[in-house]
C-alpha cells in the first residue's frame, strides 16, 4: 500500500515534471500559431476595407484564367474586393514604368507584380518592391502546404521580397515530323555545329544564356555563345519560333517548357515535342511582389503570397483553360509532377540561381558594370549584332 | 453643284456680315490653332532631341553624349541605314506601282465593280500588319511557303526561288500594305482633276498615254510627292514586318534599332529603356523627312499650277476605257489578291485553327468556331469596346479640325512662318511614334506629380493626343493637295463680294474639300484604329483598346485568337465602311463614287 502510493506520487512528480518541461516549448509555438492567425485576418480584414488591387499579371493571366484565379482568390480569403489585371503586355515595358514611376516618385499603377528574376532583383535593388514582414508566418497560415517549399518560393535573396509563382524549364521544343530527338543537340556545345545551321531559332535576350557560367568556365561560354551566333539564326521570340516550328520552317528551337503542354492541349497529335539539353538545364523563377507605396498594400500582400500556393497553381496547370503554366518548387501539379518525372527519367542537370551561394552571387554579378558587359558580350554573340 | 450652293450660301451669309475686327479674327484664329498644334509638335520634339542627351530618367537628367557615342558606330553605317533606305525606296516603289494606276482607275474609269474595290481597299487597311505579314510568310517563305513549293514542283527546281525574310521581302509587304493609304491620298486630288485639262489634250491630238504623261501626272504631282514623301517616312518607321519577316538581327533597320532600344535585353544591370538611343534613330529617320520636305515645299511653292478646281466650267468626268476596261480589272484583281484576299483568307484559316499550320488534310480535322465562341476573352469586355470607339471617332475630328487650320495657313494665306508651319506638321511623321509616345509618357508622368487635374496619365485621353500628333502629317498632306486644288479666282470673287477670309474659308473652300476632308477623317480613323506601337507604350489597366488586344493574342503566341479578333474587326469596319459610303452618297456626295461630286 505504501509501495502504491510511493509509486503514484512518483507518477505524479514525473507527470508534473514532464508537463513543467513540456509547457516552455509549447506556448512560443502556439504564439507563434496565434501571431500568424491574428497577422493574416489583420490584412484580410484591412484588405476588405480597401475593396480593390490591381495587379500586372502578364499574359499568363488572361481570359478563363483570371476569372477563376479572381473568384479563387476571394474565395479563399473570404473577400469580395475588384481586382484589375493588366495583360496587356510583357513584363519588360511594364517593370521600365515601374522604375521610372520609382524613380520619378509617382505612386505605383500596381499594387502587385510578376515577372522574371532578374528584372525582380533590379527592382529590388532599386528599392522598388515592398518586403512583407512575417512572410513565413503568414504562408504557414495560408497553406501549409506551399510552406514546406517556403525556401524555394522566396529563396535567398528574395526571402519575403518576392514569392515563386511559376518555374520555366529552358528547353528544346522540337518538330518530330522534321527531326528526331537523337539528331537533337545535346549538349549547348553542340548547338554550335554547322550541321544544326538553318534548323533553329534564338531569342532576342540573353536571360537562358546567362545560366552557362554556372557550368562552364565564363571565356569557354562565350565562345560556345558565338558559335551559335555564327550560324545566323533568326533571332526571334518564342511564340513566333514555336509558330515557324509548327508551320515546318524551323527544326527546333530553345524555349518555355510550356510551350509543350499549352499545343498538346489544343491537338494531341501537333508536331511538338521537348527535350533536355544534357549539361545544362536552367531553371527561371517568376515571381510575384508588391510594390513599395501600393495603394492597396494588404490585398496585394494576400495575393503575392497566395499566388505561390498549389491552390493558384491548379488553375495554371490546367490544359486548355488557360495558359499553362508549371511550378517545380511546389511539385504538386498535374504538369509539374509530368516534367519532374521525365526530368529524373532523362537525368536532366537542372541549375537555378538558387542551387548554392555561390550561384546566387554569379546571379548578382550580372548587375554588377563588369557582369553587364558581360551580358552585353553573350547578347552580341547570340544575336550577331555588334 | 455644291459649288454653286456654297456661293449661294455665302452670298445670303454675306450679306449681312458685320464689318470691324472680324477680318483680323479669321485671320488669327488660324493662325493660333496651326501653331497650337505645331507648337505641340515642336515641343515634343525638343523633348525628343532633349532625351538623346540624357541617360536614365528625364526627371533626374545625367546629361552626356554617351547615347550618339553608341549609336554611331560602324554597325549603323555599315547595315542599319542600307538596309533601311533599301525597305524605304523599295517600298515606295511598290506602293507607286500599284496606288497611282489604282487611283486613277478607281476614281476616273468605268472599271467594273469600282465601289466594291474601294471598299476592299479601305478594309485591308484594318487589318494589322503583322497579320498581313504572317500571311505572306506562309505563302512565300523559303522552306514551306505555298507559292514556294508551287514552283519547285512545277518547275523542278533544287531549292525555293523566293524569300520573304530579307530586305526586299519586308518592302514587297510594305508595299503591299502601304498602298490604300497612299491610294486615299491620291484618291481626292485625282478625283477632283479637272477633265477639261485632258479633253483639251486629246482634242489636240495627243494619245491617252501622252495625255497622261504631260497632263494628268503633272497635274497630280504635289499629291504623289506628298503622298511619296509620306509613304517612304512611313516605310522606314515600321517596325513589325521587319521584326517578324527578318528577325530583328540579321535585317536591322532603324525601326527595329528603335524597338530594341526601347526593349533593355534582359541580363543587364539596366532595367530603363534607353530613350536617348530610340531619340538618335528617330532623328536620323527625320534627316531624309527634312530633306524630301524641302524638295516638297519647293513644289507647293508654285501651287497655283496645280489648281484644277476653278470656277471655269469645274465639271469631273469618267474616262471610258472600253474593252481595256477588263485589263484594267485584271491589274486591280492582281493587287488585290496579293494585299487584300490572301492576307485575309491566311487570317481566316488562322482563325479556324488552335494553332497556326499548313493547310493539310489533318489540318482540315482540327477546324473549329472555339476562337469566335470565345472572342469575348479576347476583346476583354465592354470597356475595351468603348475605348476603342472613342479612340477611333475622337481622333480624326482633332486632327482633321488642326490639319486644316494649318493647311489654311500654309497654302491660302501669306503669313511668316508658313513653311515652317508645314515643316512642323510633317515632322510627327519623321520621328517614330513611339518617341513621341515616351515623350508623352513623361509629360503624363510629370502632370500627374504636378497638374494632378490634366488626367493624362494611363487614360484613353494620352492615346488620342498621341495618335493625333502622329496623324497630323497624314491629314495635313490631304488638306494641303485639297487646297492646292482650289482656284484663287473663287475666293477673290468672295471677297470682291465683300466677304472676309473666315466666311470665304467656311461657306467657300470648305465645301469644296469637303470629300477630302471626310476621307481624311475616315481613314485617319482606320488608321488610329489598327495603330498599335503608340498605344502599348501608353496604355493603362483602364485604357485598353482591341488592337492591343489583339497584340497581345499575338504576342503570347494565341495567333488563332488575334485572327479571329482580326477577322471579326474587318466586319464590323467593313459593314461601318459600307454605311459610311451609303451615308456619304446620300447626304454628302463624298463615296467612293466619282460621278458623285
Amino acid at each position: 500500500m505504501r509501495l502504491s502510493r510511493i509509486l503514484s506520487m512518483l507518477a505524479g512528480f514525473f507527470v508534473a515534471l514532464k508537463l513543467a518541461l513540456l509547457i516552455p516549448t509549447a506556448t512560443p509555438a502556439a504564439d507563434a500559431q496565434v501571431s500568424g492567425r491574428q497577422v493574416l485576418q489583420k490584412l484580410v480584414e484591412e484588405a476588405r476595407k480597401e475593396g480593390q488591387l490591381d495587379i500586372f499579371g502578364g499574359q499568363e493571366v488572361v481570359g478563363k484564367t483570371e476569372q477563376n484565379l479572381m473568384q479563387a482568390f476571394n474565395k479563399r480569403f473570404g473577400l469580395n474586393i475588384k481586382v484589375h489585371v493588366d495583360n496587356t503586355t510583357t513584363e519588360g515595358p511594364k517593370f521600365s514604368q515601374a522604375m521610372l514611376e520609382h524613380q520619378t516618385g509617382l505612386p505605383p499603377t500596381f499594387d502587385a507584380m510578376q515577372g522574371a528574376e532578374d528584372r525582380v532583383l533590379l527592382l529590388q535593388e532599386a528599392g522598388v518592391i515592398q518586403r512583407v514582414d512575417n512572410w513565413e508566418a503568414l504562408l504557414r497560415e495560408i497553406s501549409p502546404e506551399a510552406f514546406k517549399a517556403h525556401k524555394q518560393l522566396s529563396p535567398m535573396g528574395f526571402g519575403g521580397f518576392g514569392f515563386q509563382w511559376i518555374s520555366r524549364l529552358k528547353v528544346i521544343n522540337y518538330n518530330p515530323t522534321l527531326i528526331s530527338k537523337e539528331e537533337l543537340p545535346q549538349t549547348r556545345l553542340e548547338l554550335g555545329n554547322p550541321k544544326y545551321q538553318g534548323m533553329y531559332s534564338l531569342p532576342p535576350f540573353v536571360s537562358e544564356a546567362l545560366y552557362g557560367v554556372l557550368v562552364y568556365p565564363k571565356a569557354q561560354w562565350l565562345e560556345t555563345v558565338k558559335s551559335w551566333g555564327k550560324s545566323k539564326p533568326p533571332i526571334i521570340h518564342y511564340p513566333e519560333g514555336i509558330k515557324r516550328m509548327l508551320l515546318g520552317e524551323l527544326r527546333f528551337l530553345l524555349s518555355n517548357d510550356y510551350y509543350y503542354w499549352d499545343i498538346k492541349a489544343k491537338n494531341p497529335n501537333a508536331p511538338i515535342g521537348i527535350s533536355f539539353f544534357k549539361d545544362l538545364t536552367p531553371m527561371q523563377f517568376s515571381f510575384y511582389f508588391v510594390r513599395k507605396g501600393a495603394r492597396h498594400p494588404s490585398a496585394a500582400t494576400l495575393f503575392s503570397l497566395w499566388m505561390a500556393t498549389p491552390e493558384a497553381n491548379r488553375i495554371f496547370e490546367n490544359p486548355g483553360i488557360g495558359t499553362v503554366q508549371a511550378n517545380l518548387s511546389l511539385g504538386t501539379g498535374p504538369i509539374s509532377r509530368q516534367i519532374l518525372e521525365m526530368v529524373n527519367k532523362d537525368k536532366v542537370k537542372m541549375v537555378s540561381w538558387y542551387d548554392s551561394e555561390e550561384a546566387f552571387n554569379t546571379f548578382r554579378w550580372y548587375t554588377t558594370k563588369e557582369g553587364a558587359a558581360y551580358a552585353r558580350d553573350l547578347f552580341k554573340a547570340q544575336t550577331g549584332r555588334e | 453643284m455644291e459649288r454653286t450652293v456654297a456661293a449661294k450660301n455665302y452670298l445670303t451669309w454675306g450679306q449681312g456680315a458685320v464689318e470691324g475686327a472680324a477680318d483680323s479674327i479669321s485671320l488669327r484664329l488660324p493662325l493660333f490653332f496651326a501653331w497650337l498644334a505645331c507648337g505641340v509638335v515642336a515641343l515634343l520634339l525638343l523633348f525628343v532631341g532633349y532625351m538623346t542627351f540624357v541617360l536614365g530618367v528625364p526627371t533626374k537628367p545625367i546629361f552626356s553624349f554617351q547615347n550618339y557615342v553608341d549609336a554611331f558606330d560602324s554597325y549603323l553605317f555599315r547595315r542599319v541605314i542600307p538596309n533601311t533606305a533599301i525597305v524605304g525606296f523599295g517600298t515606295v516603289a511598290v506602293v507607286l506601282f500599284f496606288s497611282v494606276p489604282l487611283a486613277w482607275l478607281l476614281q476616273r474609269t468605268n472599271v467594273p465593280y469600282r465601289e466594291l474595290w474601294i471598299t476592299l481597299i479601305a478594309i485591308s487597311m484594318i487589318v494589322p500588319g503583322f497579320l498581313k505579314a504572317i500571311g505572306w510568310f506562309i505563302l512565300l517563305s523559303p522552306k514551306v511557303g505555298l507559292i514556294n513549293k508551287l514552283l519547285v514542283s512545277l518547275f523542278d527546281l533544287k531549292q525555293a526561288p523566293l524569300s520573304i525574310t530579307n530586305v526586299w521581302g519586308i518592302a514587297f509587304v510594305q508595299g503591299l500594305m502601304l498602298t490604300p493609304i497612299m491610294f486615299f491620298l491620291l484618291a481626292g486630288p485625282v478625283r477632283s482633276m479637272d477633265p477639261s485639262l485632258e479633253e483639251a489634250a486629246q482634242v489636240s491630238g495627243a494619245s491617252f498615254w501622252r495625255t497622261m504623261r504631260w497632263v494628268s501626272l503633272p497635274v497630280l504631282w504635289p499629291a504623289i510627292l506628298g503622298g511619296g514623301i509620306y509613304t517612304v517616312m512611313t516605310a522606314i518607321s515600321i517596325f513589325e514586318v521587319a521584326g517578324l519577316l527578318g528577325g530583328v538581327s540579321h535585317t536591322p533597320v532603324l525601326a527595329t534599332e528603335v524597338f530594341l532600344s526601347t526593349q533593355p535585353f534582359v541580363g543587364t544591370s539596366v532595367l530603363l529603356p534607353r530613350y536617348g538611343m530610340a531619340g538618335i534613330y528617330g532623328l536620323l529617320i527625320a534627316i531624309p523627312s527634312v530633306i524630301a520636305l524641302y524638295c516638297y515645299w519647293r513644289v507647293i511653292g508654285k501651287g497655283h499650277r496645280y489648281a484644277v478646281v476653278t470656277g471655269k466650267g469645274y465639271r469631273p468626268r469618267n474616262f471610258d476605257l472600253g474593252r481595256a476596261r477588263y485589263c484594267a480589272l485584271l491589274f486591280v484583281l492582281v493587287y488585290f489578291m496579293a494585299a487584300v484576299a490572301l492576307p485575309i483568307l491566311m487570317l481566316i484559316w488562322a482563325s479556324l485553327l488552335p494553332y497556326l499550320a499548313m493547310p493539310s488534310a489533318e489540318a482540315f480535322s482540327l477546324v473549329s468556331l472555339q476562337w469566335y465562341l470565345r472572342i469575348m476573352e479576347t476583346v476583354g469586355g465592354v470597356e475595351v469596346v468603348i475605348n476603342t470607339i472613342v479612340l477611333t471617332v475622337v481622333t480624326p475630328i482633332i486632327v482633321l479640325f488642326f490639319s486644316f487650320m494649318i493647311s489654311w495657313v500654309v497654302i491660302k494665306t501669306q503669313a511668316q512662318g508658313r513653311a515652317l508651319l508645314d515643316t512642323l506638321a510633317m515632322l510627327p511623321h519623321a520621328i517614330p511614334g513611339i518617341c513621341f509616345a515616351f515623350a508623352l509618357t513623361v509629360v503624363a508622368i510629370i502632370a500627374a506629380k504636378w497638374a494632378r487635374w490634366l488626367p493624362l496619365y494611363q487614360t484613353i485621353g494620352i492615346i488620342i493626343i498621341a495618335n493625333a500628333v502622329n496623324r497630323l502629317s497624314y491629314v495635313t498632306r490631304i488638306t494641303n493637295a485639297a487646297l492646292l486644288q482650289i482656284g484663287r479666282e473663287l475666293e477673290e470673287s468672295a471677297q470682291v463680294c465683300g466677304a472676309r477670309r473666315f466666311r470665304t474659308m467656311w461657306w467657300v473652300v470648305v465645301p469644296l474639300v469637303k470629300p477630302s476632308l471626310v476621307f481624311g477623317g475616315i481613314w485617319s480613323g482606320l488608321l488610329v484604329f489598327s495603330e498599335i506601337s503608340m498605344a502599348l507604350m501608353l496604355v493603362g489597366p483602364k485604357s485598353q483598346v482591341l488592337s492591343v488586344r489583339i497584340w497581345q493574342a499575338w504576342e503570347r503566341g494565341d495567333f488563332g485568337q488575334a485572327s479571329a479578333l482580326g477577322v471579326i474587326m474587318v466586319l464590323v469596319m467593313g459593314t461601318l465602311i459600307l454605311a459610311i459610303q451609303w451615308v456619304g452618297d446620300l447626304r454628302f456626295g463624298v463615296s467612293g463614287r466619282p460621278h458623285t461630286l
